[in-house]
């Protein structure tokens, strides 16, 4: 039902699935900086996303069908910039799980009819 | 290790690594000058580094995108397949250590080891790649703990939901 | 963002029409009958998220997934759903009483 499973937390959860392979990716990264022929990888999504929303409102369906991919770049990792996007991440995922907890609170007032 | 979450074998790879690294550079450091080892002068060792096999990182890809299916609340997958196969291996690198019989020679006909022409022979020990190889490591290893650490606090945030 | 903001309404200012599932149409008058089998409906519902969400955790606990965030999610929705249900289940009881009352 839409209500509880709305297009906004069917993007928060799509959210979360990219920080989680993103994060998988930064640990690979880091874990193969030494690796002869390991070159960074990254994972890509967030312009995917601004280009649908800039296009206007997106649909469940739309969020569905979009998927985060990962691309392979022609240097080695750098520590630094792998630690900072470990930091994106994080703050990312916060705000993601918070939002998330927020929807779900404002539902569930509205079906108890209490606020507190 | 098979049982963890994938991040944290992958990154207990990478500590392992570091770790190997700090204990091959401290030994050819410790064996710079060693000319008897085991009747035979010491060969200094390397760590030679291989990369995660490519079909790992496809699982991972496929692993975050086919789980939306399920988010519809009328649609019940088979209790317990959600077609979700773990990358068990992590995506850290394998590591393998390996000799080298490298050597330099010195002149040192008063050396017990010296040989008919009064050289010895010692092992090819670069004084200043061993140390740099050793802080390097160590850094690394730090490096892989605060991913695990991070990692860590993404998933507890996740308990917040 | 231009996404669908959340309604702030209280459910119970929605109309019934729009909160029960489409597939179940409930229509008008004393019939016992398309109650039952709307609030059926509900409780399959409610089961199956319910199904769904302890499939997933078993999943991880047994080591054959790891999206922990998504089964938190689930959690969230079938608590949801089922306190949904129980609100509709109100909402259909005393809209019954109340019709049953009229025909005294």
């Amino acid at each position: 039902m839409s209500l509880i499973d709305s297009t906004h937390t069917n993007l928060l959860e799509k959210m979360m699935d990219v920080y989680t392979l993103r994060n998988k990716i930064t640990a690979a990264n880091v874990a193969n900086i030494d690796t002869p022929g390991y070159n960074k990888a990254s994972v890509k999504f967030e312009e995917q996303l601004a280009q649908k929303l800039e296009s206007g409102q997106i649909s469940s369906g739309a969020v569905k069908n979009m998927n985060p991919s990962i691309e392979v770049g022609d240097q080695k990792p750098i520590l630094e910039d792998e630690l900072m996007e470990m930091a994106d991440t994080q703050i990312r995922v916060q705000l993601a799980a918070r939002a998330l907890r927020h929807n779900f609170d404002q539902i569930r007032s509205g079906i108890s009819g209490r606020t507190g | 290790m098979d049982r963890l979450f994938s991040v944290f074998q992958t990154s207990g790879q990478g500590l392992a690594v570091q770790r190997r690294q700090v204990q091959i550079a401290s030994e050819n450091l410790a064996n710079a000058e060693t000319t008897r080892a085991g009747g035979e002068t010491y060969k200094p060792k390397r760590l030679d580094l291989t990369q995660p096999a490519g079909d790992n990182f496809r699982i991972a890809l496929q692993n975050s995108t086919l789980k939306m299916q399920n988010s519809n609340s009328r649609h019940i997958p088979e209790l317990g397949s959600n077609h979700f196969s773990p990358e068990t291996q992590g995506l850290g690198p394998e590591a393998r250590a390996v000799e080298e019989s490298r050597y330099r020679y010195e002149y040192d006909p008063a050396h017990p080891d010296s040989d008919a022409n009064g050289m010895v022979k010692y092992p090819d020990v670069d004084l200043i790649e061993e140390t740099t190889r050793l802080v390097s490591a160590n850094r690394l290893y730090e490096a892989n703990l605060s991913v695990i650490e991070a990692e860590k606090e993404i998933i507890k945030k996740s308990f917040e939901i | 963002m231009a996404i669908d903001p959340i309604s702030i309404q209280s459910i119970r200012e929605i109309p019934f029409s729009e909160v029960r599932p489409e597939s179940e149409r409930f229509s008008l008058g004393p019939d016992d009958k398309s109650f039952a089998d709307m609030i059926k409906g509900a409780i399959n519902s409610v089961d199956e998220m319910q199904k769904v969400t302890e499939g997933g955790v078993e999943d991880i606990l047994a080591g054959k997934a790891e999206n922990i965030h998504e089964v938190m999610i689930d959690m969230q929705k079938s608590q949801l759903s089922f306190q949904l249900m129980v609100e509709v289940r109100n909402r259909a009881v005393e809209t019954y009483q109340e019709l049953s009352r009229m025909q005294i």
